[in-house]
């Protein structure tokens, strides 16, 4: 999600974890479209905020089979392109090959895993990051709800008794 | 884990998020007097090393020390020891992570820079060991009107890409580990340049739930594709001499020895970076004596493994009636080369033994010590393995002996700067301490303990 | 090119035996008009750029006269091979021969005439000077010492054939002394003749007709008379159903000792005394009837007071040897009796030979192994020398011709030769090369050398060899005919009575008289280019030894001294040597002085450096020793006790001074050498000669050797010949350490079975058994884990018999000289970076199946070469290593090498189970003008590459082609690799494995055949070998 619903979006930053995750409650309850940022990723967090597995691991997989593919073909096909008998080995010599399938395999996977991962995180993105605050990355929470301009003071109000040491209203996108 | 994070809480009881922050920072802060000499060696040892390989490359490859039938040396040698060095650091970043061994959140990032920096040194010397380095690229399989492909049956192309995916992927695990750290910095730049520096390599990152949920994701991925690396980078390594028919290389044992040697001394490097850096940025409450005590328990695993590794090797020989098998493992400790054996012998399999006291695994002054001698006789294995076996094989007519030149020791000594110079930057510029996954075993601030928790 | 080609025709043509009508096309030799070498903008017309035109001429570089065929391209030579019509060598050519085109083309050639400015000997300074001037100084100063009644004198190396009738009839017009001078020459020998035969020359020997020879100290393997003749003869026998016996008894383990079947080392001066017990035995069995009474009864007389057991105990040998030696020669049919090379040069020489020639009388030798109907008549003459020289000295000579000789290094220095130079006014040097007499000369007129020159050498009587320029001359040289000729001409004093205008027309003149004298009928020109074409005349060549045997002894002969010869003190006085000024005399006295003890010199002469002649040749400086595995260096062989007693090491340097002179060479500690003795090779230590020659600044150890050190044999006031061993010199440790670069890792070959010999034995009905591997390792016939290569047409492939390999390593220089192998030098050998494709390996084994890791002691020896070069293993192990394909296994069963692929990794080296492959550490210099010798048909390799043994694939390309043009495939025999071709024994076969009536196949269809190393790792070699073959020790 690039952006959150709603014209306005309300900042509340929280000292302690469980504040946070029942401001998201409550966020949740009114259907309203949130965010949260937390210097570490935590499982509670995680289970209360996305709850379904991360679709990165198909594109892992793709990757991965794709590369173990390039790899045998590469090597056959080259030794059949530029067929040179050395001692007395088989043109297509299967056992020497499994090694370039097998890098392939992982270096295709690996910048698979990157590629997706890069995608689902929208990174790189510098700057649009909504309702973002520097303290995030440090040692505080931040739960950021997107409403209309109309439910701005209702949802402070909200946060602040979760226990947002304080709650900032700013424009959404 | 976070009830784990508790228990945690309780051993290093005041370390908060706020403490690691500054802790980690501090390592940052404008470089010393000290940390520019530093950097000042290093690059004069690059310099040897440059004008070293320059000399080689103007007047022949034989200003280093190989000839006939010594064709592989110091070169060869070198980039086995690096290589090996690299695999420790991704044993800790991927696999400890992968069992969940909790210590090994302080010393990755250490260990992990090491892995990239070491194949960075590695990767130079199968160039500066080519007779015609200008035709390097003759190596890669591309499109040519020449119409030709390299050989897929030789384990030199397989070194190919086994190295070269090696640097990929631990270098993306590295750099994707360092995002949300490089996002702190950034968050607490105060000079422009750090500011723009670090805006630009975090990638915007902002620690949203949705990015930490792909971010977990991916890191345990990467996890598991860098795990397997850890055991075949190594073994393909072991199987440019395996593959061959030289007495004292042709052996079955190999891979699995080959990828203990490379722990064992990957393992010792860490220490050997680790014990310095945590003195000088008063580390002691990130990186604890008890993570010395766990990377001593694994120096003792491997240092047995190699061991019997090393008896092994006699024996087969022995057992195998094969007068040239024989001759070479009579010619290994008795030879030309006692010194290097004895050496090698003593750093790698009697040195480490001293372990078994337990304190002395929480001796720093004494781990400093031996890891140092572990990097050594890890060395020389390399150099007994290539040297000896090529100086005294089949037909006695042609046996050599080795004679290191300055060229050698030039490049050699190049090829610790340059590793050193990678280092001394990265500390000063990035976190070498993961700030965020020690975060992670830290207990997330709760205004309600007993509400929290399950 | 000046002179058109006699015979234009490439190696299939000649293989044919065609290329004679070609042939036939008139012949004028221009070689008296100088001119420059260019490449070609205009060819001549039977010049076919990129095809190869031959020459067939004649060896000068010895005096055996084997033929060669020079193969030019574009008008340069660029390789000598042995000519298989010639009697001599049959197709084999020596290492010597080999490298005679780095005589041509040497650097440091003379390049024009050159005239002494300043300083003389070391210090001499010469400048250019053209050729008119300097005749017109030489016919001034001949006309002058004509009036001035002054005489002149011409000393000159070996010469026989029309130049040598030239020169002497030039010599007598002019008054002039003509004296020749070669220190190998065996004349002690052709003296012995005299005295026994009553004809004074060589017999020529049959070593394929003997069943056992008996050779004291006869290199004849390796310089003595005609190596590669008697290499051939020594061949074919021991690969006969009756191989011959060969004892050898030496004080130093030679290159032909070492193919022994019984080598015994006996101490220095008494080969005579064994001699003697040898022929009281075998009289006392009754023989010697076929003699005249009274001399039979004188020979008991002489025999009378030696025993076997006293000789024995003198010669420090077991007298179980010397009873079975007699035994074996009184039960063999015919036997052979020699005895030459260092051991038998010494004061005593005649007396032994003449031993060893009633030896032969007695046995009937004379006839069947012992020819006297070809006589080899050495002209170098001691007697004449001496003359020539005290008649210098006391100035009474105006004018010296010095040609083809370099006294001042190979004559024993208190001949005074150089000071007796230097009281000459006008010294003239013909020499080519700037060595230590031309030092000494006033006028440098630099000669062709034998590639260049027209020229005859009569062998013997019936086989005349013929030389013929095979290019035009490299510098302003000139012939030597042609100078004297025109000299002849300015002072109006004719060489002959049909005036010649030059030297080829007084050569045609002569061998007109050869065509009459065997009766040649018809048109002399169709006579004169068949002989050109064929590169000599042989009418006898084939004519049986004669059945007359001719035994006139004089009387005399048996007042000759037959003890063992005692060796004077090393401050021997009254040498003459004190006279010359330049000569640095300590005396007596001064000798005394110096520390250490006292050593027997023993010079022997080697197949490297001749008698120094070839010095300056790289290739052969870079050549390793065959025994002792040495390059680029002299050094002086002890006995380990003897190495002890000096405190000494190997690797040290050792003094080794005498009142005569002064070597430092480094040591060798080696047990194959007699206790007491320093041994030291010949040609070695040039003070100048070129660069090559003074890298080794060693010294030269002809130096200590002295005339006057030789007590007078009663037979003839001088000594027939330089008596080598005869010196004794005060020995010891200098200060510093050697760098002796000994190219071979070990001695031994730890019992892993490279080199394998079978012992001959007798079995209880007399006839031969041999004893040899078990079949199991022969019959290697393992389950392949791929399938094999397919080879359509041609499995190229080679075959070796040790037991006909001496070791003598022509076929390593011929392989220098086909393929472009650069010379690295004494340094880069010392980093093992030698790039020699094809190596001998020479092993120290006893001859039994266990070879212990030690070397054996002097009386369990048996020597192994193992001539090892690419094996083109069908399963090789370099191939499948290299990254980049640059070696692969083609279609013809070729180990292919493709230099521009290589990248330089080196894996294939390292994983070569024969490490033959070498590697270009470096780029390595032909320094001008040697590179003209580069075969323009292989690739010059650059530095980073790796390179071996291509089985001249470049050879096997043209009989591809040539093959394919005439719709054939390529015949048995049609391709010879360059080592194949050269080698003297025809040790090497090479041809085709896929048919079956190869002859490469027919070789090794024996139970001697095995592969290296093949059993124990299945590489599947294309090379094969058969076992060495050596008699049981009895």
């Amino acid at each position: 999600m690039t952006s959150i619903r709603g014209n306005k979006v309300v900042v509340g930053v929280f000292s302690f974890m469980d504040d946070a995750m029942n401001a998201v409650k409550a966020a949740k309850a009114q259907g309203l479209d949130y965010r949260v940022y937390s210097p570490v990723p935590n499982h509670d967090l995680e289970a209360l905020t996305y709850p379904e597995k991360s679709p990165v691991r198909f594109f892992t997989a793709t990757g991965a089979v794709a590369g173990l593919t390039f790899g045998f073909a590469l090597a056959i096909l080259c030794s059949l392109d530029y067929p040179l008998r050395v001692s007395a080995k088989d043109i297509i010599s299967v056992p020497g090959f499994v090694v370039i399938g097998y890098e392939c395999t992982i270096l295709f996977g690996a910048i698979a895993t990157l590629l997706a991962m890069f995608h689902f995180c929208k990174v790189p993105d510098i700057f649009r990051k909504i309702g973002y605050d520097p303290r995030f990355s440090q040692d505080k929470f931040g739960v950021v709800v997107g409403c209309g301009a109309a439910q701005t003071d209702e949802v402070s109000e909200k946060l602040k008794q979760c226990g947002a040491d304080e709650v900032e209203v700013r424009n959404g996108l | 884990m976070g009830h784990h994070g508790t228990q945690e809480h309780k051993e290093e009881a005041p370390v908060t998020y706020a403490e690691v922050d500054s802790t980690v920072a501090k390592m940052m802060e404008p470089p010393t007097l000290g940390w520019y000499i530093l950097l000042a060696t290093c690059l004069l040892c690059v310099g040897v090393g440059a004008a070293s390989w320059t000399r080689q490359i103007l007047v022949g490859i034989g200003e280093s020390g190989k000839s006939h039938p010594i064709s592989w040396g110091a070169y060869i040698t070198n980039f086995v020891f690096w290589v090996g060095i690299a695999h420790s650091g991704t044993l800790i970043s991927a696999v400890l992570y992968l069992f969940r061994a909790k210590f090994r959140n302080s010393i990755y990032r250490l260990a992990e820079a090491m892995t990239v920096f070491a194949v960075l040194t590695a990767g130079l010397f199968p160039l500066i060991h080519l007779g015609r380095p200008w035709f390097f690229y003759w190596l890669m399989p591309y499109p040519n009107q020449m119409a030709l492909w390299p050989n897929f049956r030789s384990p030199l192309l397989w070194d190919v890409f086994a190295v070269s995916t090696y640097l990929t992927v631990s270098a993306t695990f590295f750099i994707v580990g360092l995002i949300p750290d490089v996002a702190i910095m950034r968050d607490r730049a105060k000079t422009t340049f750090r500011k723009v520096l670090y805006t630009v390599t975090a990638l915007g990152w902002s620690g949203s739930h949705t990015q930490w949920k792909h971010y977990t994701s991916a890191y345990l991925l990467f996890a598991a594709f860098a795990t397997p690396l850890v055991v075949s980078v190594h073994s393909v390594v072991s199987w440019d001499f395996a593959v061959s028919i030289v007495p004292g290389w042709h052996a079955t044992i190999f891979p699995p020895y080959f990828v203990a040697g490379a722990i064992f001394s990957g393992v010792a490097m860490v220490m050997t970076l680790a014990i310095p850096i945590r003195a000088v940025y008063k580390l002691e409450r990130l990186i604890t004596l008890q993570h010395f005590d766990a990377m001593s328990k694994l120096i003792m695993l491997t240092s047995g493994v190699v061991s019997y590794a090393y008896i092994t090797e006699f024996y087969t020989a022995w057992y195998s009636n094969n007068p040239f098998e024989r001759a070479q493992f009579w010619f290994r400790p008795f030879g030309d080369y006692w010194i290097a054996f004895w050496i090698m012998a003593f750093c790698n399999c009697m040195a480490p033994l001293a372990l078994w006291y337990k304190p002395l695994r929480t001796n720093i002054a004494f781990l400093f010590v031996l890891s140092i001698f572990i990097n050594i006789g890890m060395w020389f294995e390399r150099f007994n393995i290539i040297v000896q076996s090529l100086s005294h094989d089949f037909i006695p007519a042609v046996w050599g002996y080795y004679n290191f030149s300055w060229v050698d020791v030039g490049i050699t000594i190049g090829a610790f700067g340059w590793f050193g110079m990678w280092m001394t930057l990265f500390i000063k510029f990035f976190p070498a301490v993961a700030i965020m996954e020690i975060k992670e075993i830290l207990p997330p601030p709760m205004r309600n303990e007993h509400a929290h928790g399950h | 090119m000046s002179q058109e080609p006699l015979v234009s025709i490439n190696r299939r043509s000649f293989l044919k035996g065609l290329g004679l009508t070609s042939a036939v096309t008139a012949a004028s030799c221009a070689s008296d008009k100088t001119q420059n070498i260019y490449s070609y903008v205009r060819g001549e017309p039977e010049q076919i750029p990129g095809v190869a035109t031959w020459y067939a001429s004649t060896c000068t570089e010895c005096t055996a006269g084997c033929g060669i065929q020079v193969r030019t391209r574009d008008g340069r030579a660029v390789k000598v091979e042995g000519d298989p019509r010639n009697p001599i060598n049959r197709g084999g050519l020596c290492a010597l021969g080999q490298a005679s085109l780095q005589s041509l083309y040497d650097p440091d050639r003379i390049r024009e005439p050159l005239k002494r400015v300043s300083g003389v000997g070391e210090t001499a300074r010469f400048e250019p000077i053209s050729w008119d001037e300097a005749l017109a100084q030489v016919s001034e100063a001949l006309k002058e010492s004509l009036a001035e009644g002054k005489t002149r004198a011409v000393v000159t190396g070996e010469m026989s054939g029309a130049l040598g009738d030239l020169v002497s009839q030039w010599s007598k017009s002019f008054g002039a002394s003509h004296s020749m001078y070669d220190v190998l020459q065996p004349t002690a020998l052709a003296k012995a003749s005299e005295l026994v035969f009553g004809v004074y020359g060589i017999p020529e020997y049959s070593f394929d007709r003997a069943e056992v020879v008996v050779n004291f100290g006869a290199d004849f393997l390796e310089t003595w008379i005609s190596p590669v003749q008697f290499a051939r003869q020594w061949a074919d026998s021991r690969r006969s159903a009756k191989p011959v016996r060969v004892f050898h008894i030496e004080p130093r383990l030679s290159l032909t000792g070492a193919s022994a079947d019984h080598w015994l080392m006996n101490k220095p001066g008494t080969e005579v005394r064994v001699a003697l017990a040898l022929l009281k035995l075998v009289l006392a069995s009754g023989r010697g009837n076929n003699l005249a009474s009274d001399v039979r009864q004188s020979l008991v007389g002489m025999t009378e007071k030696v025993t076997p057991g006293s000789a024995a105990a003198e010669a420090g040998i077991s007298e179980e040897k010397i009873l079975s030696m007699a035994q074996y020669l009184l039960s063999a049919k015919r036997s052979l009796v020699i005895a030459g090379g260092a051991a038998a040069s010494t004061a005593d020489a005649v007396s032994l030979h003449v031993v060893c020639h009633f030896l032969n009388s007695v046995l009937e030798n004379v006839g069947t192994t012992v020819n006297l109907n070809r006589m080899r008549i050495p002209g170098t003459s001691m007697e004449s020398m001496e003359s020539t020289i005290s008649a210098m000295k006391d100035g009474s000579v105006a004018v010296a011709f010095v040609h083809g000789a370099n006294p001042v290094f190979t004559l024993p220095s208190d001949y005074g030769f150089e000071y007796a130079l230097r009281n000459v006014p006008l010294v003239v040097s013909f020499s080519s090369h700037l060595d230590e007499t031309t030092q000494n000369a006033n006028l440098v007129l630099p000669t062709h050398t034998g590639l260049e020159s027209w020229g005859d050498v009569r062998m013997y009587e019936g086989a005349y060899g013929l030389t013929q320029p095979s290019m035009s001359p490299v510098f302003n040289t000139r012939g030597l005919g042609d100078v004297l000729i025109s000299l002849a001409a300015s002072a109006g004093k004719p060489v002959s009575d049909a005036p010649a205008q030059n030297f080829k027309e007084f050569l045609q003149e002569s061998w007109k008289a050869i065509a009459r004298k065997h009766g040649v009928a018809g048109d002399f020109t169709k006579f004169w280019n068949e002989s050109v074409e064929r590169g000599g005349f042989f009418p006898q060549a084939e004519v049986a030894p004669a059945d007359r045997v001719r035994v006139q002894v004089n009387r005399s002969v048996f007042s000759l001294p037959f003890a063992s010869v005692a060796f004077v003190a090393a401050d021997a006085t009254g040498h003459e040597a004190k006279k010359d000024e330049h000569y640095d005399d300590k005396g007596p006295a001064a000798h005394d002085a110096v520390p250490g003890k006292e050593v027997l010199v023993f010079p022997y002469p080697s197949v490297k450096s001749f008698d120094g002649r070839a010095a300056n040749r790289p290739w052969l400086q870079e050549l390793p020793d065959p025994i002792t595995q040495i390059v680029w260096d002299s050094w002086g062989e002890l006995h380990p006790s003897t190495a002890k007693e000096l405190g000494v090491a190997q690797g040290d340097v050792l003094t080794v001074r005498n009142h005569f002179g002064e070597v430092n060479v480094p040591v060798l500690v080696s047990p194959y050498v007699s206790e007491g003795m320093v041994a030291i090779p010949i040609g070695q230590g040039h003070g100048s000669y070129g660069r090559f020659a003074q890298s080794v600044n060693t010294g030269n150890v002809l130096t200590l050797i002295a005339k006057t050190a030789v007590k007078d044999a009663a037979a003839a006031s001088v000594a027939p010949s330089v008596a080598l061993v005869s010196a004794r010199a005060k020995a010891f440790k200098a200060p510093g350490r050697a760098k002796l670069v000994k190219t071979q890792g070990s001695d031994s070959q730890h019992d892993r079975d490279l080199a394998r010999t079978r012992l001959i034995s007798e079995g209880t009905d007399g006839a031969l058994v041999t004893k040899g591997h078990n079949a199991a390792e022969h019959s290697h016939d393992v389950k392949q884990m791929y399938q094999q290569r397919e080879h359509p047409l041609y499995e190229w492939g080679m075959t070796i018999d040790l037991a006909a390999c001496t070791g003598c390593s022509a076929c390593v220089v011929a392989c220098y000289a086909e393929n472009n192998i650069p010379v690295v030098g004494k340094q880069r050998c010392y980093e093992g970076r030698e790039m020699s494709w094809l190596r001998i390996e020479r092993y120290y084994d006893n001859g039994t199946f266990t070879n212990k890791e030690d070397i054996p002691p002097p009386e369990e020896l048996s020597v192994s070469f193992v001539p090892m070069m690419c094996q083109h293993c069908h399963n090789a192990p370099c191939e499948p290593v290299c990254p980049v394909y640059a070696t692969y296994h083609n279609e013809e069963g070729l180990n292919a090498m493709v230099y521009n692929r290589c990248v330089g990794t080196r894996y294939c080296s390292n994983n070569c189970t024969y490490k033959v492959r070498r590697y270009n550490w470096y780029d390595y210099e032909f320094p001008d003008t040697l590179n003209w010798q580069l075969n323009p048909d292989v690739t010059k390799r650059t530095v980073g590459i790796m390179e071996k043994c291509t089985f001249c694939v470049q050879r096997i390309s043209e009989a591809r082609d040539s093959a394919k043009d005439e719709g054939r495939t390529v015949r048995d025999g049609e391709v010879q690799p360059a080592c194949v071709q050269s080698c003297p024994t025809q040790a090497l076969t090479f041809g085709n494995l896929k048919d079956p009536h190869s002859a490469v196949n027919k070789a090794r269809d024996t139970d001697r055949a095995y592969k290296v190393l093949d059993y124990y790792i299945n590489t599947q070699p294309a090379v094969g070998y058969l076992e060495r073959l050596r008699y049981a020790k009895s």
